[in-house]
C-alpha cells in the first residue's frame, strides 16, 4: 500500500478528531469531577433508586450506580459507542459519497491505486482517528483519575475500557460504510440509514435490558457486546469481542466488494 | 515511456446502458501511437462514457476495450499508471495548495513528479503555492492539466481539455499537444470545440446519441465542413446564376433578391467572383455548429462506421 490516501484522510480529520476528543474529555472530567459529592451521599441516593422500577435501573446495564465501575457505566462508557459513533457515521459515509458528492472520486479512482486499497486506506484512517479520539478520552479519565481519587478504578482497567469500546464504534462505521458503498451519491439516505442503525440499536439495547419484548433483539445490536462493567470487573471478554471484529471486517468487507462492483459517480 | 506498438485503444463493440437508456452503442474505435485523436460530439453524445468507462470509473454493459494492449477492466491499476487523465469537471481538494496536491498524487502514483509540475505551472503560469479553494474554472482546469502531464504518461485522455482556458492558454496547451505528439506519445481528446480539434487532432470520431457516426482524418473533415456566406447587394442580383455554382449546396434569398445566404462547401472562390460582377453592400461569413455539421453530413439515420 502507498499509504497516501491513509495520510491525507488523517491530514483531512485531524482537526475533527481534536474536536470531538476535547469535547468528550471536557464532558467526562465533568462527569467524574461530580463523582465525589455522589460517593458522599451515596446512602441517600441509594433509598431515593429504590423507589424507581427495576426495570428503568436495568437500562443503565448496572444495578449499583454509585460504585465506580456502575458510575462510570451509568454516566459515561455508556453513551461512549453512541457519541463516538456519531463521528465514525461520519467518517463512513465520506469514505465514498463524500468523495463523489464533491466530485473527486473520478481523479482519485483513476490514480493506480486498486479499488479496495482506496477503501481500506480510509477505513483504517478511520480506525486511527477513532483511536486518537479514545486517546484523548483516555488521558481525560487519568486526569479525573488523579484530581478526584474517589473514583478508585485502576488506570488499565481504564484503558482497557476506553480501547474496546473502539469495537463497537467500529461497527457502527463499517454500516456507515457499507452504505456509502451501496448508495451511490445518496449521502442523505446514507446519513439518515446510518443514524437510524445508530439511534436504533442503542433503543434497542437500552429498552431491551427493561422489556422482554426487546430484549430477543439486543444481540443484533453492537452495544450489546459491549459492556464496560463486565470489562472492569473481569477484563475483555473474548466471545463478544471476537463479534465484534467478526462483525467489523464483515461489514469493511462487504463495503469492499460493493465499491469495486460498482460504477463510480453516477 | 512504454514502447507499445499497435492501437494504444481499441474498443470492441463497447456498450454501457444506465437502465434501458443506451448512452453508448456498440463502439468500435482504434487509437494508434502517437496520434491525437479528437472525439467529437454534442453535450450528451457519450464522451465522458466512453472515456469513463475505458477508465473503469463505470463497467461497460458489454464490449470490451484495451488501452495499451491492457485489458481495461483487468489491468485497470496499471493502465492508469500509464495514462494521464483530466476529467471533464475537475474538482480539487479545497485544503490543499497546488504543491501538497502534486505530492499527494506523487505519493499515490509512487513516481517523483515535483520537478515536471513546476515546469508545466511556470509554463501555465500558475502558481503552485496557491490555496486550492475557490480557484476560478481556468485555473482548475491548469491544475487538471499539470497532474495529468507530469508523469509523462505514453497515453493522455482529456476531457474537454481546454473548457475555460483563455486563449492565451489555450495556446500553451496546443503546445503542449505538440509536443507530446512530437514524442510519440498519444492523445485521446474530448471536445465540442471543432476549431480546436482541427487544428490539434489527426483524425477524428465523431459521436452522436451514444452512436460513433464516423472516423475521419482532419483533412477529411475540414473538406466535409460547409460555411454560410451572406451576401448584401445594393440591387437584385439573379439567384439562378448563385445557385448553379458548383460549390454551393443550399441558398436562401429575401423576396427583392438582395441578400443572399449561401451554403457553401469547399473552395468559394467561384462564389467571392460571381459576387465581385455586383455591387456589393456586405459580406458575411458564419461557420456552422457543430451540431449543424453533424445534422447536414449526417442526417439523422447514420449509419455507423468503424474505425
Amino acid at each position: 500500500m502507498k499509504w497516501a490516501i491513509f495520510r491525507k484522510c488523517i491530514r483531512d480529520s485531524w482537526k475533527g478528531m481534536l474536536g470531538w476528543g476535547i469535547g468528550l474529555g471536557l464532558y467526562s472530567l465533568l462527569v467524574i469531577g461530580l463523582y465525589p459529592s455522589v460517593a458522599a451521599q451515596k446512602a441517600d441516593y441509594e433509598k431515593i433508586m429504590e423507589s424507581y422500577p427495576d426495570s428503568m435501573l436495568e437500562m443503565f446495564g448496572t444495578d449499583d450506580l454509585f460504585s465506580p465501575v456502575g458510575y462510570l457505566q451509568s454516566q459515561l462508557m455508556l453513551y461512549i459507542p453512541l457519541l463516538v459513533g456519531i463521528y465514525a457515521i461520519l467518517q463512513g459515509l465520506n469514505a465514498v459519497t463524500g468523495e463523489e458528492r464533491k466530485q473527486t472520486m473520478d481523479t482519485l479512482a483513476a490514480l493506480p491505486i486498486p479499488r479496495w486499497q482506496i477503501l481500506t486506506e480510509k477505513f483504517l484512517a478511520t480506525v486511527v482517528i477513532m483511536l486518537g479520539i479514545l486517546t484523548q478520552f483516555f488521558g481525560s479519565l487519568v486526569m479525573g483519575r488523579l484530581l478526584w481519587p474517589e473514583l478508585d478504578i485502576s488506570i488499565v482497567k481504564l484503558a482497557l475500557v476506553t480501547y474496546a469500546s473502539l469495537l463497537p464504534i467500529m461497527v457502527i462505521s463499517g454500516v456507515a460504510y457499507l452504505l456509502s458503498a451501496v448508495l451511490p451519491m445518496h449521502r442523505r439516505w446514507g446519513g439518515m440509514l446510518s443514524a437510524l442503525f445508530l439511534v436504533g440499536t442503542y433503543l434497542i439495547y437500552a429498552l431491551g435490558n427493561a422489556s422482554k419484548t426487546i430484549e430477543p433483539f439486543q444481540p443484533f445490536t453492537p452495544f450489546e457486546y459491549f459492556d464496560a462493567v463486565k470489562i472492569l470487573e473481569s477484563g475483555l471478554p473474548i466471545g463478544d469481542t471476537l463479534v465484534l471484529i467478526i462483525a467489523t471486517i464483515a461489514l469493511w468487507a462487504a463495503s469492499l466488494v460493493m465499491f469495486e462492483r460498482r460504477d463510480l459517480g453516477t | 515511456m512504454t514502447q507499445y506498438s499497435g492501437a494504444v485503444i481499441h474498443t470492441n463493440n463497447l456498450t454501457k446502458k444506465y437502465g434501458g437508456v443506451v448512452a453508448l452503442q456498440d463502439l468500435n474505435l482504434e487509437v494508434h501511437q502517437g496520434e491525437v485523436f479528437g472525439y467529437l460530439g454534442p453535450n450528451g453524445a457519450g464522451k465522458t462514457t466512453t472515456i469513463r468507462t475505458l477508465l473503469d470509473l463505470i463497467r461497460p454493459t458489454s464490449g470490451s476495450a484495451t488501452l495499451l494492449g491492457l485489458d481495461s477492466r483487468r489491468d485497470s491499476v496499471k493502465i492508469h499508471a500509464q495514462v494521464g487523465f483530466l476529467p471533464s469537471e475537475m474538482t480539487l481538494y479545497h485544503n490543499m495548495t497546488g504543491r501538497q496536491y502534486i505530492h499527494f498524487i506523487e505519493r499515490a502514483r509512487g513516481v517523483a513528479c515535483m520537478p515536471e509540475a513546476q515546469r508545466l505551472a511556470e509554463r501555465l503560469d500558475y502558481d503552485l503555492s496557491r490555496s486550492l479553494e475557490g480557484l476560478s474554472t481556468g485555473n482548475r482546469r491548469k491544475m487538471g492539466l499539470i497532474t495529468a502531464l507530469m508523469h509523462r504518461p505514453p497515453l493522455l485522455i482529456l476531457d474537454e481539455p481546454s473548457s475555460g482556458l483563455d486563449p492565451l492558454m489555450q495556446q500553451t496547451f496546443n503546445e503542449f499537444i505538440r509536443e507530446i505528439k512530437a514524442e510519440g506519445r498519444s492523445v485521446f481528446l474530448s471536445s465540442h470545440n471543432l476549431p480546436e480539434v482541427e487544428a490539434l487532432c489527426d483524425r477524428v470520431g465523431i459521436l452522436r446519441a451514444g452512436k460513433l457516426v464516423t472516423v475521419e482524418t482532419i483533412q477529411a473533415l475540414a473538406g466535409l465542413r460547409f460555411r454560410w456566406f451572406v451576401l448584401d447587394f445594393e440591387q437584385a442580383v439573379e439567384i439562378g446564376k448563385f445557385k448553379a455554382l458548383p460549390n454551393v449546396t443550399a441558398l436562401e434569398a429575401n423576396p427583392e433578391n438582395t441578400r443572399l445566404r449561401l451554403q457553401v462547401s469547399g473552395a468559394i472562390d467561384p462564389v467571392i467572383k460571381l459576387a465581385a460582377h455586383y455591387s456589393l453592400r456586405d459580406l458575411s461569413v458564419e461557420h456552422p455548429s457543430l451540431e449543424e455539421t453533424f445534422l447536414e453530413f449526417y442526417g439523422s439515420n447514420n449509419k455507423e462506421v468503424q474505425a
